[in-house]
Formats: structure tokens, sequence, C-alpha cells
């Protein structure tokens, strides 16, 4: 596991101070704190509820935090619109594979495209990515509403792509996929990571990512509850009896998607 | 024949109007139940000026200013207002318009109407008679299509689309959503004003009564009979609907059931959104890779 190191140990990359934020009156979010240093997965479990979600949209910028401080590079970016922090390196992806369903695999690439400036940038970017996503060349005329779960949420991983992110927030993205494909999806992130892009992942079911997390979080009612590495976490007797789902009979399975193919 | 030319105008003038409300329906997912205000703002605004001896060009330009400004100017309340409440805010939009056609006796003549708007003239040309009239509008609505059409194929007319399907997905890829909402909803109603001109112009007499809530439903009607989001939709809307309430006219009915004919209409056109409810929910024209 290379993370760069700075002067002073790895470049911190994203910092979330004491966060409090919500949805109206309801207040999710009561003083969360996390950290993202560059080139790093971060990985951030916890059961529902606990405002893991929340913490995502906050972060991106669909919710303001009324307390607290996001920091991007050093740079407080709480206040800022989604569509400003793209154009700071920031991506998300959604739960549930949102890709525009009406649109094509190609359009929906392009519609990555747009901190890159001229149509030329874009048409090459696209190219790129499609040379790096095989599943996706074949489609690119496709209606992406046709797509297989799987297939989706590659499309919305390699649309994150396409805006040159340096910081990747994903909110489930194994949610409803086959093992088969949950196992690809993952190999896709730590590829992209490895190329120096750092990733945040909230999963519910934590197991597979908390392997490939250098660092992971414990979320629990809008608090952070435990930090470490994510071996440790793994190893962890709490985290494995209350948030792991293991009682000594054997590990949880993961809901399967019956309409997922491929 | 007479007949037939005054059809077409009819239908091309709906048609600017149908593919106006399209670009806001069908590509962006605005559900505008007010539109038909757009309409009244070009006609009246072409309408009184032309009566206090403006060209025809000038006024042309002032009533699609007009509408486009109205329309932002709406947009920025109504569009802050998520679906159902955004269609309730224009729906209201609508009726106040009507109100204002209606009550400001000084500048609309209220319920007495205009009559006696000059037929066009620009470039020396004087669209006086049915043939030349029906010209300037094919012309008008040859003119809509291309810049439309053009509008909806471009990168932004993929953006729109894509606001359409997912607002929130479309914000994180740097796209403000507000502002494609807003631009589409300005252009939408600088084309309904356009379609209001001709209409004003074609009539030569516009009083409140031809801005009723009535033509927002025929012409949304027009929007989802031929398939809304895709480019001849609208027209083949236009030209299907205007001629199946024009037919009717030639029903052979009893004559005490005359009286009966509007009502009649009225109800066919209920069946006729109902039938394609269950059999083409997509319209005539489907948009591609749309099920």
């Amino acid at each position: 596991m290379n993370v760069p190191q700075g002067e002073n140990g790895p470049v911190l990359l994203l910092e979330v101070e004491e966060v409090f934020a919500g949805y109206g009156k309801i207040e999710v979010l009561h003083g969360t704190s996390i950290r993202v240093r560059e080139g790093e997965i971060v990985c951030i479990i916890g059961p529902n509820g606990s405002g893991k979600s929340t913490l995502l949209k906050t972060i991106v910028g669909l919710l303001k935090p009324t307390r607290g401080s996001v920091r991007l590079s050093g740079k407080e970016v709480g206040r800022l619109d989604p569509q400003e922090k793209v154009r700071l390196g920031m991506a998300y992806i959604p739960q549930g594979r949102n890709v525009f369903p009406s649109l094509t695999v190609l359009e929906n690439l392009q519609m990555g495209g747009v901190s890159l400036g001229d149509a030329g940038a874009v048409r090459r970017a696209v190219e790129e990515v499609l040379e790096e996503y095989p599943v996706l060349k074949g489609r690119v005329r496709a209606q992406a509403g046709n797509l297989s779960g799987g297939e989706k949420q590659i499309l919305a991983l390699a649309r994150a792509v396409m805006t040159r992110p340096r910081l990747i927030l994903l909110d489930e993205p194994s949610i409803g996929l086959a093992p088969r494909i949950i196992e690809e999806i993952y190999n896709r992130l730590q590829e992209i990571n490895r190329r120096g892009v750092s990733l945040a992942i909230v999963e519910q079911n934590a197991r597979k990512a908390l392997a490939v997390a250098h660092r992971g979080y414990v979320l629990d009612l809008g608090v952070t509850r435990l930090e470490d590495t994510g071996a440790h976490l793994l190893d962890n007797e709490e985290v494995r009896m209350l948030y792991l789902g293991e009682k000594g009979n054997g590990p949880e399975q993961e809901p399967q998607d019956p309409g997922s193919r491929r | 024949m007479d007949l037939l030319l005054h059809l077409c105008v009819v239908i091309a003038i709906y048609s600017i109007f149908a593919m106006s409300l399209n670009l806001e329906v069908g590509y962006t997912g605005l559900f505008n139940f007010g539109h038909v205000a757009f309409l009244g703002i070009g006609a009246y605004t072409s309408a009184i000026l032309s009566l206090a001896g403006f060209p025809f060009g000038m006024c042309l330009t002032a009533a699609l200013v007009a509408a486009g400004l109205t329309g932002l100017l709406l947009s920025i309340p109504a569009l802050r207002l998520q679906g159902d409440y955004f269609g309730i805010a224009t729906l209201g939009f609508g009726e106040i318009l009507r109100l204002v056609f209606q009550n400001e006796v000084w500048l609309t003549k209220g319920p007495m109407g205009l009559p006696g708007i000059p037929k066009p003239e620009m470039l020396g040309v004087r669209f006086e008679s049915l043939p030349e009239y029906l010209g300037l509008a094919v012309i008008a609505v040859l003119l809509t299509y291309l810049i439309l059409g053009s509008v909806t194929e471009s990168p932004f007319g993929r953006a729109l689309r894509a606001v359409r399907d997912d607002e929130t997905a479309a914000e994180v890829l740097g796209k403000n959503a507000f502002a494609f909402k807003t631009r589409s909803f300005v252009i939408g109603s600088i084309f309904a004003g356009l379609a209001g001109v001709l209409w004003a112009h074609y009539t030569t007499f516009i009083s409140p009564s031809d801005f009723t809530l009535n033509e927002t439903i025929v012409v949304l009607l027009i929007v989802v009979l031929g398939g809304k989001g895709t480019r001849p939709g609208p027209v083949v809307g236009a030209i299907a609907l205007i001629f199946l309430q024009e037919s009717m006219r030639f029903l052979r009915l009893p004559p005490e059931w005359t009286r009966y004919l509007g009502p009649l209409q009225q109800m066919v056109f209920g069946a006729l959104l109902v039938a394609l409810m269950v059999f083409r929910p997509e319209g005539l024209i489907r948009e591609k890779g749309r099920k």
C-alpha cells in the first residue's frame, strides 16, 4: 500500500471536521469527522441510519453542513454546490447506479466531460475510457436504461472517471449486485486507486470494502465511533459483532439482485 | 379549398406552439400547465404594438422578447418547485395572465378584445391572402423545427435530457440543473410567443377567450399524442388532432343535436387520451430507446 508521503506524512486530501448536517429540522450528522489522504482508499461502514449516505451528500455539496468544515486540499469547500466541486476534482457515485436511462452509453460518458472543455478533449477522453472499459465499448449506442445492473455500475464508474477526479465518493457500489460483479467493481476501483485517485466508499456490507481499504471508519448515529486500518477493523471483535453481522455463525450473505445479468 | 388552407395555417401555428412545449415537457421534463400564457403574451404584445402603428418586424421582436422575459421571470420562482408543484404554479400563472388580459381594459380592451390587427408586412412583402399567410406560417414552422431541433440535438439538449432523467446525477457531473431548466423554459416561452404572434395577425382579432386553459390542454394533448421528446412528434400530433377536431364539423348530426357538438369534441379528446394511454403511451412517434 503506497500512499504518497508529504513532508509530514501522507498529504491530506479531504478533511471533514465536526460536521453537523441533515434534512431540514432532522439532524443526521452530529459532529462527524473523517479524513482521506491522497491516494488512499477509505471505507466508511455503519448500520442503517448511521448517516453514511448523508455524510457523502454533505461532502459533495448536495447537503450543506450547518456546522463544521469540509476541506479539500486545505481549502474550505463546505458551502460550495456540487457542480463547483466537480471542477475541484470531486466525483460522486450515488446509490443505485443512477445512469441517465434515456441517454445512450456514449451520451452518458459525454455528460462526464464537463470539466474537459472543448469537444475534441471530450471525444479523446471518451475513447480512452472505452479502451479501459471494454464491456461498454460494444454497447456505446445502447440506451443506458437497458443495461444490466453490473453494466450500469461500470458505466457510472466510467462516467465518474471522465471528470478526471482526485477523489471519488461511492455510495454502496456493491448493492444489489452478484458477487462476481462486485469482485469486478472492486478490481476496477483498486485499479483507479493505483493511478493515484483517492476513494471514499460507503458500504453496509463492508467485508469486501474493508479488505481493499487502507483505512476505515465506523459511523454510528451520526458520529464517528472508530477509526483504524481496514485490516484492523476487520479483525476487531466489536466491529465483527456489531457491524459485520457476525454472531459466530458464519458471514452474512450479500443480498442479490435477481435482475442482474452478466 | 380555403378551408383546407385555413386548416393548414392553424396546424402550422399549433405545431410551433406544440414544439415549444415539447422542449419543456418532452426534453426537459417540465410539466408546464400554463404554456398558453406565453401564447397570449406574444399575441397581445404584437397586436397592441401593431395597432399603435409600429411595423411588423418590430412588433414580432418585441413580442418574442416579452415572452422570453416573462418566461425568465416566472421560471425563477417556479423552477424552485419540484414536479407537481411546478405544474400547479404554471397553471396558476396561465389563469392569472388570462385575468390580466380580461381586466386591464386600458391596455387590452378587456373582454371586448382587439379587432383589426393588421396583416403582417415584412421586407416589402405583405402576407394578406390565405396562401401568402400559409407561406409565412410554413417558414415559421421550418425555422422553429430547425432551431429547436438543433438545440435538442446539441450537447445542450443532451444535458436537458440528463436533467430530465436524473437531476442529482447531472449536478454531481457539474451541470447546474436549475440553469438548464431555466434556459429550456425561456426558449420554450419565446417560441410560444412566436405562435401567439402568428395567431394574432392571422385571425386579426384576439380576446381573452382565445387564451384559456383549454388551449393548454389541447397543446399538451398534441405533444403527448405526437410523441413527446421527439422532433417530428408535435407536428404529427398537431396534424392529427386539428384534422380530427375539424372533421367533426362535418358529422351529419340531427339538427337538435348540434348544440352537443362542442361538448362532444371534449369527450372525443378525453376518449382519445385514454385510448392513447392504454394502447400507445409513448405517442405516435416514439422517442428512440424509450420504452
